[in-house]
């Protein structure tokens, strides 16, 4: 028989060691279960993964037989890196996720419902946070999410630009004696009045309202939409919300974009710099905005205030405004469920969530979270909570937000009238929430 | 057997032994993926809701999907302005800098790679920064001068496309002058002599030397510029997300879409075959027409 010469051996030699190397590789399919770790994995709202250390270091030291993993990365590329990771069998124990993003998840089963593993704690937990902000983190009657912030938008205005067009400030909270005044007709006065020439060269370079819908998210056109009285899906969510009603909020953003007083007819990719530079009278923008205009933006003279109201006065009272929630979910396939629950529930108890809430400058969802008062304009976020909109659960929900603002897009490049437009989204809402 | 046939098998061995790293990388990285792509595109569903065989209903329904027809158009599009446009502008600009001295021709190589070697992201800033619209940002300010009105240019249709080509044209034009300047090295001497004994101007040097012989470059260059386009991807990721009213969104940011927001990881795939399909027949079109001119000439 023939015997291999010595550059043979060599060559299976090499074969051999990469078969062995492709072979010998961990699988990266499950995480092991001996190894004494708790991964913890969150989007960045400022904080960093050394805050959640130090946070949640009295709960290792009670289990000094676990290290805690914690990731803090940026919100691109979110999608990706959470599906691959889910997918892939390397998720992390405990996450947070918006109530946009969590249902998709819950929906393909990789997340645990934890009334069904821990009932009696979950039942416990649920008394610690405001009915509204409890249920959505569940969904198909199984809680998934417990709540940990919640994001709640409304008005900033630049008190100089309105002290120079002699406009009165808007209400900064429900008390105010106007209130009642300030609605759509009003917010639009004030928006024409904000929109000037005001170096006189016959080009307008001062707007009304600093708003876009370029933005990724859809926070500036969700407002309008909820405040004409539409909603994004039916109360079954099977079907669109808005096919019937939403025609004027649509209709409403048309004519905010031809009056002038969104900038490049609310098609401008970075709007909230025209109110940073004082070239925007309004902004909308969540209660975390106050802290970065104080640090970034000192000399800018600011105020806050509620919404305006919509015709639709039976839907939040006209004033829907923009807010979400962050929750924090276990993961189905951790392997180790019950102390990553005592980690989850660790970091959404009082003590650790109000130090992470002062890092991250958002509000706190438990019910004994205090709201910081060191600023008189948080008042206008405080007490404009009641108006905000929670989304509908489902779990193709995003997918409704590039629908809705592609359709948003084309009315204001003139392409669709409102109507038009409007149906356009329905139809496509309808069919997207259709499929299985 | 023969000493000489067992040299040529010794040979052969030798050979596969240095080529196995490569060839296991290239089968588990490159090769694989591609296979476990078509098989996906047999199957509908998604990463997280799992995904079951549909045989080839994906490939009907990619057609009717008005999304991806616009896609494919929009990425036609970039290809067609950003190819000739970058081939242009670095063949005028490895013209110029052709006859000048080494130091100069090193500074200018290393200058115009630097955007080749930048983060993608950090050029993404810079462009949205330059195509701030109104009057105050960069390039509008500066067509001003010209008499030319401010241009809302990531947020309007008609702009957006031009916009992103112009991106890709810059990013990668460094690569494209570059590779031109080696070409240009190539090209012998004597024939320049030669032609200018023979009494040749230099618009004659220019079509009848420097561009035949330049041929296998451009050729080059043009099938890479063509693959490249079609496959963009970053730059609108991260000038617009496919945004204003999808006019600028790109086969692959579609494919990207599908897979990872959409949870349509089948679609996606199918999308990915078609778009190897197109990009090989293209470039296989391409190589053709450029090989049968270059054989005539």
């Amino acid at each position: 028989m023939h015997r291999p010469t010595v550059i043979q051996k060599k060559a299976m030699a090499v074969v051999g060691l990469l078969l062995a190397l492709c072979c010998g590789c961990h699988a990266p399919g499950q995480p092991d279960p001996a190894e004494p770790v708790l991964r913890l994995w969150k989007a960045s709202h400022g904080e960093t993964a050394q805050d959640f250390e130090r946070v949640l270091a009295p709960f290792f030291a009670l289990h000094t037989d676990l290290r805690l993993e914690a990731v803090v990365h940026p919100w691109q590329g979110w999608d990706e890196r959470y599906a691959t990771a889910y997918t892939g069998g390397i998720a992390p124990d405990i996450a947070y996720m918006p109530d946009e993003f969590w249902p998709r998840f819950a929906a393909a089963g990789k997340l645990a419902a934890l009334d069904e593993l821990f009932p009696e704690e979950v039942e416990a937990m649920s008394r610690d946070y405001p009915d509204n902000l409890w249920q959505l983190g569940s969904m198909g009657g199984h809680q998934y999410g417990i709540p940990y912030v919640y994001v709640s938008w409304h008005l900033y205005y630049n008190l100089e630009l309105f002290d120079r067009a002699g406009l009165a400030y808007p209400p900064a909270t429900p008390e105010a004696a106007d209130f009642d005044e300030w609605t759509w007709e009003r917010f639009r006065e004030v928006g024409l009045a904000l929109s000037q020439d005001r170096d006189g060269d016959g080009t307008q370079d001062q707007w009304g309202l600093a708003w876009s819908t370029l933005d990724v998210n859809p926070n500036a056109i969700y407002p309008f939409l909820w405040q004409g009285g539409a909603d994004l899906l039916d109360a079954d969510r099977q079907h669109n919300g808005f096919a019937e009603r939403g025609a004027v909020g649509f209709g409403f953003m048309r004519d905010l974009a031809r009056d002038g007083i969104v900038p490049e007819g609310g098609l401008h990719p970075s709007p909230s710099e025209l109110f940073y530079d004082g070239r925007a009278g309004m902004l909308i923008a969540p209660e975390s905005t106050i802290h970065i205009l104080k640090r970034d933006f000192p000399d800018l003279p600011f105020g806050t205030a509620i919404v305006p109201q919509g015709p639709a006065t039976d839907f939040y009272e006209g004033r829907g405004a923009f807010g979400n929630s962050g929750f924090w979910v276990l993961s189905h396939d951790s392997p180790r469920p019950r102390e990553a629950f005592d980690l989850l529930r660790t970091i959404t108890s009082p003590t650790p969530s109000a130090a992470m809430m002062e890092v991250v400058q958002l509000f706190g969802a438990r019910s004994d979270w205090q709201a910081p008062r060191d600023d008189p304009r948080l008042e206008t976020f405080i007490s404009g909570r009641r108006f905000l909109v929670p989304y509908p659960l489902h779990p193709r929900l995003r997918l409704v937000h590039s629908i809705i603002q592609a359709e948003v897009q084309a009315m204001l490049l003139d392409r669709r009238t409102p109507e038009e437009a409007v149906a356009a989204a329905a139809a496509a809402v309808d069919d997207l929430v259709a499929l299985r | 057997m023969t000493t000489r046939a067992r040299r040529t098998r010794r040979g052969d061995g030798i050979a596969y032994a240095f080529l196995a790293p490569y060839l296991a990388l290239y089968a588990v990285f490159l090769l694989a993926p591609v296979v476990w792509a078509f098989g996906l595109s047999l199957q509908s569903g998604g990463l997280l809701e799992g995904t079951r065989y549909v045989g080839v209903a994906n490939y009907g329904e990619v057609w009717s999907n008005p999304f991806f027809v616009n896609a494919l158009r929009n990425t036609g599009l970039y290809a067609v302005i950003a190819v000739p446009a970058a081939m242009g502008l670095s063949l005028a600009t490895a013209l110029l800098v052709h006859p000048l001295a080494r130091w100069w021709k090193s500074f200018i190589r290393v200058s115009l790679f630097l955007p080749l070697i930048s983060s993608a992201v950090a050029l993404a800033v810079i462009w949205r920064a330059l195509l701030i619209p109104g009057q105050t940002g960069p390039l509008n300010w500066f067509i001003g001068h010209f008499g030319l009105a401010p241009q809302n240019w990531l947020g309007h249709p008609d702009w957006v496309i031009p916009a992103i080509a112009a991106f890709q044209v810059w990013s990668g034009y460094g690569f494209w002058v570059i590779v031109l300047l080696a070409g240009l090295d190539a090209v012998p001497p004597q024939l320049y002599e030669a032609a200018r004994v023979d009494g040749a101007g230099r618009w004659q040097l220019l079509t009848r030397i420097t561009l035949p012989m330049l041929r296998p470059t451009l050729l080059f260059l043009s099938v890479m510029g063509v693959i490249w386009n079609l496959q963009l991807f970053d730059a609108v990721f991260m000038l617009t997300r496919g945004g204003p009213a999808n006019a600028s969104v790109s086969v692959v940011y579609y494919i990207y879409r599908g897979a990872f927001h959409f949870d349509q990881l089948g679609h996606s795939a199918t999308m990915s075959v078609l778009l190897f399909l197109f990009i090989m027949g293209l470039t296989l079109v391409q190589m053709r027409y450029g090989r049968r001119d270059e054989d005539a000439s």
